[in-house]
């Protein structure tokens, strides 16, 4: 008689993890592009929302005609009153992202999954090479650009953004 | 005077300190809460009671199933009435009523609700400028310009995962509500998450009860911050300090504060001035120390709580500090006390990024988690570890902080499991040890990890809502048990035993007839026979006896009488020349 060894990794979030292949799969839209503004509204029901003008650079999943493109999500600053909710969605001025998009009854493109459906683009200097992260996915520069921790093979780590549009692409098949 | 105003909001940002627990702040520094004594005039009576201030909440009226609709929105209010119930604190909560057919966010109907979105095909909410694919619950916040709370929406996401109500149904697959709807009340006072790993307010909760159920210090000091009753903040002690590198601050240091019996009393984290504050503490000695948030890594086995799992404020939070060693601090009663924490920078040796659960047999099992273990009161030689990627393989302790507890030497496993390093130790749990939330450390020569907070002891008896009845006989027999009739001094079958009797009877406190009181002691003298029983003041009862115990029948002894306290001596002038066997009937 033996034991049996049952290793077992179990995770427990209030945001859990999408794969890039689930993103992937539930995106009606994928673009790569800049954030030229944002701007806050409120809809028909007096909700806050945001609307975020991206230049798309590149389409990775879908199609578009137009290279400035329109997304948005709730919440924002407008006039006395602030509407937030806790993982939202962020868009900075001049980022260059990648965002998997749906798109809702009124035509209008939003986040797969709040800031999971968004990543963020980031160039090594000293490579020139591009990087992308969210909040599962990927290192922030400022993780990559020191060896904070060893990482075993296979678990992780930094992500290309040149890898991120292979992975795109696969999970596209 | 441009250049006047622009000096004012720089020094009110230098101002901006972290409080204890983690508040959302807004730019200024002012904590979002709901303000319960200066009412908003915008605000509508239908989002808060201006009479009672109380928080209105609508629950929708489907719940999240078909056959369990009734526990699952007792659920939600048994979350709310622990909020509540946290002694010293003004939070008040009215259940406004049900809402039925299509329910969505929208922080501008004048509705505070909370619903299940269960349509099983669209993640679209918030009037569908939203996809919550992956969220477990959302709670929507909408606040005025001072950063005071105007109106909340929470949506739990029904469509992706199971949930449950039964607190002892041993349900390990599914999400316990009332744990997660606790949670996100937490949002809804204007809490962020917590760096404390057995809180409420962690990021992340397991599937079954686990530690997120039933608030802990943290969540009770954050209360009594936030929403003080009349003189409570003079009976707390405030700790305050700043935290810097050669003299510049650093931002996402977490901050804990371990009291006398090894338990974390609160937790917090620097902000951008490197200030913080854990400002609702009880009185006593406490140690104290810095230590960092994990790296946002890609790879999800690099990291415990990131800066991001506290609020995307801080994203930016210094992680390449060492840990430091704990400084006593003595906190009195409204006072406060500072500890200043100089850092030293670099790359932490090692962290710990993973538990390892409670197992009897360390050879059998490598379960890997991500939140906190527990264990109870009188558990013995239970292995508990802890993983990350580059643990010490040798020459180094794990312990575990606090009292009551026997540990027995440290086992390494290099590599256990995809590529995470092992650490456990076994561990006996003292039946007086305090529960409450502990830490593991890690110690090689001088240099230090924790998990603040991240092994859970449990008390005997749970009490999530304070009212010193154990919680599980008031789920036995009530549908709600922070509910008025659940309460230790109420008497629902009006049997005169209360609650807190009824328990300690092991009767039924809804069935008048449950109760079996028991005849204390039974007395003859010359003048006749004095028989005392327990009673309930105020009801009836009747004496019967008989000579002996086969064949003569019960007969009524005297008239009934009322009981004038909880127990009651009657005297029976006919019984003068032997023992004779009593009975006692309460009446209707």
């Amino acid at each position: 008689m033996f034991l049996m060894t049952l290793p077992r990794i179990i995770r427990a979030d209030q945001l859990v993890p999408l794969t890039i292949e689930q993103l992937t799969e539930h995106s009606q839209l994928i673009i790569h592009g800049a954030v030229l503004s944002r701007s806050c509204q409120r809809d028909l029901a007096g909700r806050i929302y945001t609307k975020v003008e991206l230049e798309v650079s590149d389409v990775w999943k879908g199609a578009l005609t137009n290279r400035v493109f329109t997304v948005v999500h709730g919440g924002g600053i407008l006039g006395d009153r602030k509407a937030t909710v806790s993982n939202q969605v962020e868009f900075e001025i001049g980022e260059e992202i990648v965002a998997f998009l749906v798109v809702n009854w009124r035509g209008e493109s939003l986040s797969l999954g709040l800031a999971q459906g968004k990543f963020h683009v980031w160039q090594d200097t000293a490579t020139q090479q591009k990087f992308a992260c969210n909040p599962f996915h990927g290192n922030p520069a400022a993780v990559a650009n020191r060896e904070v921790l060893h990482r075993p093979a296979g678990s992780g780590g930094s992500l290309t953004l040149a890898e991120l549009k292979h992975r795109v692409s696969g999970g596209n098949r | 005077m441009k250049l006047s105003m622009a000096l004012i909001f720089g020094m009110m940002l230098g101002l901006i300190t972290a409080r204890g627990f983690v508040v959302n702040q807004n730019e200024l520094g002012n904590d979002r809460h709901w303000d319960l004594v200066n009412l908003n005039p915008s605000i509508s009576t239908n989002v808060l009671n201006p009479t009672t201030r109380a928080i209105r909440y609508f629950l929708a009226s489907d719940a999240y199933s078909a056959t369990n609709t009734a526990a699952e929105l007792n659920a939600i209010r048994a979350a709310f009435a622990q909020w509540q119930a946290i002694p010293g604190t003004l939070l008040k909560f009215e259940d406004a009523g049900l809402v039925t057919g299509v329910t969505d966010v929208n922080n501008v109907d004048n509705q505070n609700v909370i619903f299940w979105k269960r349509d099983g095909t669209s993640y679209f909410v918030n009037g569908e400028l939203d996809n919550f694919f992956g969220a477990l619950a959302l709670t929507y916040v909408s606040t005025f310009d001072d950063n005071t709370i105007a109106e909340v929406d929470t949506i739990i996401n029904g469509t992706d995962y199971s949930w449950f109500t039964d607190f002892n149904a041993g349900n390990t697959f599914s999400y316990f509500i009332e744990a997660s709807v606790l949670h996100e009340i937490g949002h809804l006072i204007g809490l962020a998450h917590s760096p404390v790993g057995g809180a409420t307010m962690l990021t992340r909760g397991a599937t079954g009860v686990n530690t997120q159920a039933g608030l802990s210090a943290d969540e009770i000091a954050a209360a009594l911050f936030l929403y003080p009753k009349s003189g409570v903040r003079a009976t707390l002690a405030m700790l305050r300090g700043r935290v810097t590198i050669n003299g510049v601050a650093v931002v996402g240091a977490v901050i804990t504060a371990e009291n006398s019996a090894g338990n974390v009393g609160g937790g917090t984290v620097t902000r951008a001035d490197g200030r913080y504050e854990l400002p609702a503490l009880p009185p006593g000695n406490y140690l104290v120390r810095a230590t960092p948030l994990d790296p946002n890594a890609g790879n999800s086995l690099a990291y415990l709580i990131r800066g991001i799992d506290i609020a995307s404020s801080f994203a930016s939070a210094l992680t390449d500090f060492l840990p430091t060693p704990n400084t006593p601090a003595t906190l009195a009663a409204g006072g406060t006390t500072t500890v200043d924490f100089a850092l030293a920078s670099g790359t932490p040796s090692f962290r710990i990024t993973r538990l390892r659960p409670p197992t009897p047999d360390p050879s059998s099992s490598r379960v890997v988690i991500n939140v906190p273990v527990t264990l109870r009161l009188g558990d013995s030689n239970l292995f508990v570890g802890v993983y990350s990627p580059n643990l010490p393989t040798q020459n180094a302790t794990l312990t575990v902080t606090g009292d009551g507890l026997t540990l027995g030497p440290t086992i390494f496993e290099p590599n256990a499991i995809q590529g995470l390093n092992l650490m456990s130790v076994a561990i006996t749990i003292a039946s007086n040890a305090t529960p409450g939330l502990r830490s593991f450390v890690i110690a090689q020569g001088t240099s230090l990890a924790y998990a603040n907070g991240f092994l859970e002891i449990l008390p005997l008896i749970p009490d999530f809502n304070f009212d010193g009845l154990d919680d599980t006989f008031q789920r036995k027999h009530f549908p709600l048990f922070t509910a008025v009739e659940a309460a230790p001094a109420a008497d629902p079958d009006h049997d005169g035993f209360t609650n807190a009797r009824e328990y300690t009877a092991g009767s039924d406190p809804t069935d008048r007839l449950s109760i079996h009181f028991k005849i204390q002691s039974v007395k003859l003298t010359a003048n006749g026979t004095t028989i005392t029983f327990e009673s309930g003041p105020g009801k009836r009862y009747q004496v019967f006896s008989r000579r002996d115990a086969a064949d003569d029948p019960w007969q009524p002894v005297g008239n009934p009488i009322t009981a004038m306290s909880e127990a009651t001596a009657f005297f029976d002038l006919s019984a003068k020349d032997n023992m004779r066997f009593y009975r006692v009937e309460a009446l209707p």
